[in-house]
């Protein structure tokens, strides 16, 4: 004996269902459009760096290169390097073309990442505690302490926002900006030595870094 | 004990001297437009009165020249020094650190870098009072207490691992500093290393303050040897923080110095 009103219960049930995968496929998506603040942002790229820094197959000297190469990936996906570099050069910046440009971000690029790298290296077995985050605009300053038997240092990260990404565009450790301090010596090399003076240091240091 | 006593005796008077000095003269004479230091401090992000972190000095990079210039007139003496010191670390003071490092476990060597704090409290206690920080100069009162009895003469801190005590690190210089004495003249001085006018005013004031500047005075050596001591440890517990510095920079001193001063006004708007 057939329920007279099966069939409609059973097209209720389908829209229902329906409605109910729609739903969740926009509400996922809606989700996914939601906006990872900028502290949740620089942490996941930390908590790679760690995650890798801490990883025992990667531990020994002959897997320091492939190491380094994961370190850099994340950190490439994080950091501006162009405005890093463009803050750091300050006027000089501006008298420079394109191609000149591009050849110095790439030169200073590695020495930031060996900057930064070597520092959170030293403090890759311990935790690290974000603290707070300070957003203004198109900018945010997020604050974290990495802390070693009894000692901490802390380290806060300013980014900018471009598109839907937070870009890391000055680190400050212990206090002091890394690209300020560039900046202080940078001025006063190119007003001794002039802005070739500077590229031959930095190519040096470069060549240094990679031995 | 009454050495401590006459000790505090004459800190207060001095803080009295000072504070009317640095109101009247000292402002005036280093008054440097452009370096005058915030006044308003910031307990924590967010707050109404906070130092915005986002409108500071990416300026023109020439302006650094310029500010290396009237910050560093003593440039070529100061290099002389640091060139010494930085000698004076790779020869002497960082192989002396190792071999202490070695023979004394990382346990052992933060212990006694705590006893050291430990000691140093009437520093931290008088300027937070001088800073107008009360509560923190009755916290160092009471981590004092805490650390000197139950963490055994300073050794531990369980002021800070039980209690949730913090340090408040505040030092003569810093005082200065939030009193609106600028940077000045950067120094570089042999063995000591790193300073600029108002920190050198700085440590001499808080000289008075140092339980090792009494022995100092009573028993040279041991005074000496505590000194001594004291920054054999501590540089044990630092070793290749100078080295890493200069390895990313172009030229060390420039960075060492930009190190220093970012440093310090970071430590007086804090």
């Amino acid at each position: 004996m057939k329920h007279p009103y099966r069939n409609c219960c059973v097209k209720i049930m389908k829209m229902l269902l329906l409605m109910l995968c729609l739903f969740m496929l926009f509400g996922t998506t809606a989700q996914a459009k939601q906006e990872i603040p900028p502290l949740g942002q620089i942490r996941l790229t930390v908590d790679n760096i760690l995650t890798v820094l801490r990883d025992e197959t990667l531990k020994s000297p002959d897997k320091n290169q492939e190491r380094r190469e994961k370190i850099l990936i994340e950190v490439d996906k994080r950091f501006d390097f162009e405005e890093m570099t463009r803050l750091a050069l300050g006027s000089e910046w501006d008298k420079r073309n394109k191609k000149e440009q591009e050849e110095f971000i790439d030169l200073f690029k590695k020495i930031l990442e060996n900057r930064y790298i070597g520092r959170v290296e030293a403090y890759s077995d311990e935790q690290v505690n974000f603290q707070d985050e300070l957003i203004k605009g198109n900018k945010a300053l997020v604050s974290s302490v990495f802390s070693k038997n009894g000692q901490e240092m802390s380290v806060d990260y300013k980014l900018k926002k471009n598109s839907d990404n937070w870009l890391v565009y000055d680190v400050i450790i212990e206090k002091v900006s890394l690209i300020k301090n560039y900046r202080a010596e940078f001025a006063q090399i190119i007003a001794k030595e002039e802005y070739a003076g500077l590229l031959k240091r930095l190519k040096g240091k470069v060549e240094q870094i990679s031995e | 004990m009454d050495l401590r006593i006459r000790g505090w005796g004459i800190v207060f008077f001095c803080g009295l001297i000072f504070y009317a000095v640095m109101f009247v003269s000292l402002p005036a004479a280093f008054a440097a437009e452009d370096e005058s230091v915030d006044l308003s401090i910031n307990e924590s992000l967010g707050e109404e009165d906070w130092v915005d972190p986002f409108e500071d000095e990416y300026n023109d990079a020439s302006e650094n020249v310029q500010e290396s210039l009237w910050v560093d007139p003593l440039e070529p003496v100061n290099r002389a020094f640091f060139y010494f010191n930085d000698k004076f670390y790779f020869w002497l003071l960082k192989p002396v650190s190792q071999g202490y490092a070695f023979v004394m476990p990382q346990v052992g060597r933060v212990g006694i870098s705590n006893v050291f704090r430990n000691l140093m409290m009437p520093v931290r206690f008088a300027n937070s009072f001088l800073q107008g920080e009360l509560v923190d100069s009755g916290v160092e009162l009471t981590r004092f207490l805490v650390n000197s009895t139950v963490g055994i003469v300073g050794f531990f801190d369980p002021a800070k691992d039980w209690l949730g005590l913090e340090e408040s690190q505040e030092d003569f210089g810093q005082t200065l500093g939030l009193y609106g004495v600028g940077d000045a003249v950067y120094f570089c001085w042999p063995i000591l290393g790193p300073s600029n006018l108002r920190d050198t005013i700085g440590l001499s004031g808080d000289y008075f303050l140092n339980p090792i500047s009494y022995l100092a005075l009573s028993e040279p050596l041991a005074g000496y040897g505590a000194e001594s001591v004291k920054r054999i440890n501590k540089t044990s517990l630092n070793i290749g923080k100078y080295e890493t510095i200069k390895e990313d920079s172009f030229d060390p001193y420039i960075a060492v110095r930009d190190v220093y001063l970012q440093y310090r006004r970071g430590k007086i708007t804090e």
